[in-house]
C-alpha cells in the first residue's frame, strides 16, 4: 500500500497523527513549520526532530511534495506547469506574472466530472479527487514560489466537488500555522454547487467567482449541464443570502461567446438578475477547444459589452488572454500528456 | 473518517423506506412516502444522518400521490450507496425537498442514458411523457436493464437496447454511442436528453454533434 502523504495536512490532522505515533505533541507544530514556513522537502532535512522521530515518519509516510515534470512558457510570461499526482495522473497550474501582481492558477481535480460544454478538461472525463497536499504541492513546488501575490482555483476540475480538500488546503494556506496568506488574496470559482458554496461561504473568507456564461436559464444549461441541478436564480438566491462584505469579493465570470451570449439582451437581463449584488464581472475571451461549435465573440463585441455593463454600475473588466502560444485552455496541456502516456 | 467540512449544508428530512426491492444484478429501488411535490425529472438528496454527506438521486417512478422510488447502483468503494442497499420496510431515511429542472416537454425527442441515469425517463414516461420520444438506453449485462418490461410495453419499438458486454436477444450488441454511431441520419430540431455519467454524456454530446445535431437541442444532466 502507498504510503500517505504528509504535506498539505491541516494542523489538527497532525497533532492526530503524532499521537497515533507516540511522538511529542509539539511534533505537529514542528512538522506544520517545516512544511509550510519553510524549504525543506525531506524528513531528514527537519533538524529540530529527534533522529527516532525522522526514522519513524521516513518509515510510515512519505512527504507528497513533488517538482513539476514540464513546463511550458509563453511569449507573455505564463507558465503553464505539468505536475504527477501520487497516483501517477496529470495536473496543471498556470503562472500568470503581471506588472503589479504573480497569480498562480491550481487544479483540485484531475479532470472534471461537470461537462461544462466549452472546457477541454471535461473532455478528459474524470479521473480523481487531488488532496489538499497534492494542491498545495502545485504552490509549494512552483519555482518562482516566492513570487506569488495572488492564487485563484481556476484550473483543472471544480473545486467544490471536492470541497473537504480544498476546504483543508485553503485553511493551511490562510492560517498562521500554514502559509498565513491572506484569504483576500485568495478566489475559489465554482459553476454554481449550491451546498459547497454554503459550506465554503461560512467556513472561509477567501472570495468567490461564480461562472455564469449565460443569464438565461434555458441557454445555461446548454453550455453548462449543473444547470439541470443547480439553477442560476438558486445560485444567485444563496449569494443574496450571504453578507459580501467589502472584505470580500464576488465575481461573475462570464465567457463570451459570438451570437450566443453577447447581445444586448444579455446585457439586459444580466444586469436585471444582478441587480443588488455588490460584484465585478470578469470577461473572459473563449479559446477555442478541438471539435467545439462555439466561437469567441469578437474583440469589439467584448468591448462594448464591458462599456454597457459598466454604464449600468457593474464594475466589468476584459481578462486579459494570456499564455495563447501555449497550450492555453485549462485542460490542454494535461490531455496531451495523458494521449501520450496512452500511445506509449 | 468523517471529515470537518465535508457538506451538510442542506436541509434534510426524515421519512422511512416503504419498500426495498432488487432490480437486475446491481440495481436497487426503494419506495418511500411522498412527503413533497415534485416535477418529473428532478433529484432530491438521500442520506441516512447528519452526518454522512447528502448524495442525489434521481426520482424514478411515484403515483403522484401517495409514494415515489428511486433506483440506485451500489458503489462498492462508496459512502452511502453500500449502507443504502442494507435499507429494509420501516427502516429510517433522510431527504432532501425536490429540486432541478431536468424535464423534457411533449415535443418529439430522443432520450439517451446509461445505467441508473434512466431513472428520469422512467419517471417523466410515468407522467406521460413518453409519446413521440427514442428512449435509447446501454448497460453493460443485459439484466440491467432496469424497468425493461414497463418501458418495452410504453415505447414499444422506440424502446432501443444497447447491450457493451454482452450478446443478447433484441438488443443491439455495443454502446449508446456505437449504436448512434452508426444510424444513418438523427432527426434535425428535435432535442436530445442525455442523462449518466460525465464520461457517456460527453462521449454522446461530442457524437451528436459531429453528426449534425446542434449543441443547443442537447439537454443532459450528470450523475457527478
Ligand atoms: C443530479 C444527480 C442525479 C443522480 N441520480 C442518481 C440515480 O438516480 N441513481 C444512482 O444510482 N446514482 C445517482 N447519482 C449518483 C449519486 O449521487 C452518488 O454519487 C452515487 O450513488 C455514489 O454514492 P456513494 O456515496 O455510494 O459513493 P461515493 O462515496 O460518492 O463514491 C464512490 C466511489 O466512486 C468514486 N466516484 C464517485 N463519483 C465518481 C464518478 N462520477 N466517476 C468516477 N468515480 C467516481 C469515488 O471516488 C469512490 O471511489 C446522481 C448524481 C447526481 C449529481
Ligand atoms: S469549466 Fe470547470 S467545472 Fe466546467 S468542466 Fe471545465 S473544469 Fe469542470
Amino acid at each position: 500500500m502507498q504510503k500517505q502523504a504528509l504535506f498539505g495536512k491541516t494542523s489538527d490532522e497532525l497533532k492526530i497523527i503524532v499521537k497515533q505515533l507516540n511522538l511529542p505533541a509539539f511534533t505537529a507544530k514542528q512538522l506544520a513549520d517545516w512544511f509550510y514556513k519553510k524549504d525543506v522537502n525531506r524528513f531528514d532535512e527537519m533538524t529540530n526532530l529527534s533522529k527516532e522521530a525522522r526514522q519513524l515518519l521516513e518509515n510510515q509516510f512519505i512527504t507528497g511534495l513533488s517538482e513539476p515534470i514540464k513546463v511550458q512558457i509563453s511569449d507573455d510570461g505564463t507558465k503553464k506547469y505539468l505536475y504527477r499526482s501520487l497516483q501517477g495522473k496529470y495536473i496543471e497550474a498556470a503562472y500568470i506574472p503581471e506588472a503589479d501582481r504573480h497569480t498562480l492558477c491550481v487544479s483540485t481535480q484531475v479532470g472534471c466530472k461537470m461537462g461544462c460544454l466549452f472546457c477541454m478538461t471535461a473532455k478528459q472525463g474524470f479521473q480523481g479527487q487531488l488532496t489538499a497536499g497534492e494542491i498545495l504541492n502545485q504552490i509549494r513546488s512552483l519555482p518562482e514560489r516566492d513570487l506569488i501575490t495572488n492564487i485563484v482555483y481556476m484550473g483543472m476540475g471544480e473545486p467544490l466537488d471536492n470541497l473537504d480538500e480544498t476546504m483543508k488546503s485553503l485553511e493551511v494556506l490562510t492560517s498562521d500555522y500554514g502559509f498565513a496568506m491572506s484569504p483576500k488574496r485568495i478566489t475559489v470559482s465554482t459553476i454554481g454547487i449550491i451546498p459547497g458554496m454554503k459550506t465554503f461561504i461560512e467556513k472561509s473568507r477567501c472570495n468567490l467567482a461564480v461562472s455564469l456564461h449565460s443569464p438565461f436559464e434555458e441557454d445555461r444549461k446548454k453550455l453548462m449541464p449543473i444547470q439541470n441541478v443547480y439553477p442560476l436564480n438558486e445560485v444567485l438566491d444563496t449569494i443574496r443570502s450571504y453578507d459580501f462584505s467589502r472584505q470580500r469579493r464576488i465575481s461573475f465570470e462570464y465567457i463570451m461567446f459570438k451570437g450566443l451570449n453577447d447581445t444586448p439582451r444579455h446585457v439586459k437581463e444580466l444586469v436585471r438578475i444582478l441587480n443588488g449584488i455588490r460584484c465585478r464581472i470578469n470577461l473572459l475571451r473563449f479559446h477555442p477547444i478541438p471539435g467545439t461549435p462555439l466561437q469567441s465573440s469578437e474583440n469589439i463585441t467584448i468591448e462594448w459589452f464591458r462599456d454597457e455593463l459598466k454604464s449600468k454600475g457593474f464594475m466589468t473588466t476584459i481578462r486579459q488572454s494570456r499564455g495563447q502560444d501555449i497550450e492555453a485552455a485549462c485542460g490542454m496541456l494535461s490531455t496531451k500528456e495523458l494521449l501520450n502516456k496512452k500511445t506509449d | 473518517m468523517h471529515s470537518a467540512y465535508n457538506c451538510t449544508a442542506v436541509d434534510i428530512y426524515p421519512t422511512h423506506v416503504i419498500s426495498h426491492t432488487l432490480t437486475g444484478l446491481h440495481g436497487h429501488v426503494i419506495k418511500l412516502p411522498m412527503i413533497f411535490p415534485f416535477k418529473p425529472g428532478q433529484v432530491a438528496g438521500l442520506t441516512l444522518n447528519d452526518t454522512i454527506p447528502v448524495r442525489i438521486y434521481s426520482i424514478a417512478g411515484s403515483d403522484f400521490k401517495n409514494w415515489i422510488e428511486f433506483l440506485f447502483d451500489v458503489k462498492s468503494q462508496g459512502v452511502l450507496t453500500p449502507k443504502l442497499a442494507e435499507l429494509k420496510a420501516g427502516d429510517k431515511i433522510f431527504m432532501t425537498k425536490p429540486f432541478g429542472t431536468f424535464a423534457a416537454d411533449e415535443k418529439p425527442a430522443y432520450w439517451i442514458a446509461t445505467g441508473t441515469g434512466v431513472a428520469p425517463f422512467k419517471i417523466m414516461a410515468d407522467a406521460g411523457l413518453h409519446v413521440n420520444k427514442h428512449l435509447i438506453h446501454g448497460v453493460g449485462k443485459s439484466k440491467n436493464f432496469y424497468f425493461r418490461k414497463y418501458f418495452e410495453e410504453t415505447f414499444g419499438e422506440n424502446y432501443i437496447k444497447c447491450c457493451s458486454r454482452e450478446i443478447s436477444k433484441d438488443c443491439f450488441k455495443g454502446r449508446v454511442t456505437d449504436y448512434i454511431g452508426q444510424l444513418p441520419t438523427l432527426p434535425a430540431g428535435i432535442n436530445y436528453y442525455l442523462c449518466g455519467s460525465a464520461e457517456m454524456v460527453i462521449d454522446t454530446r461530442d457524437l451528436l454533434i459531429s453528426k449534425g445535431v446542434s449543441f443547443e437541442n442537447i439537454i443532459a444532466e450528470i450523475y457527478f
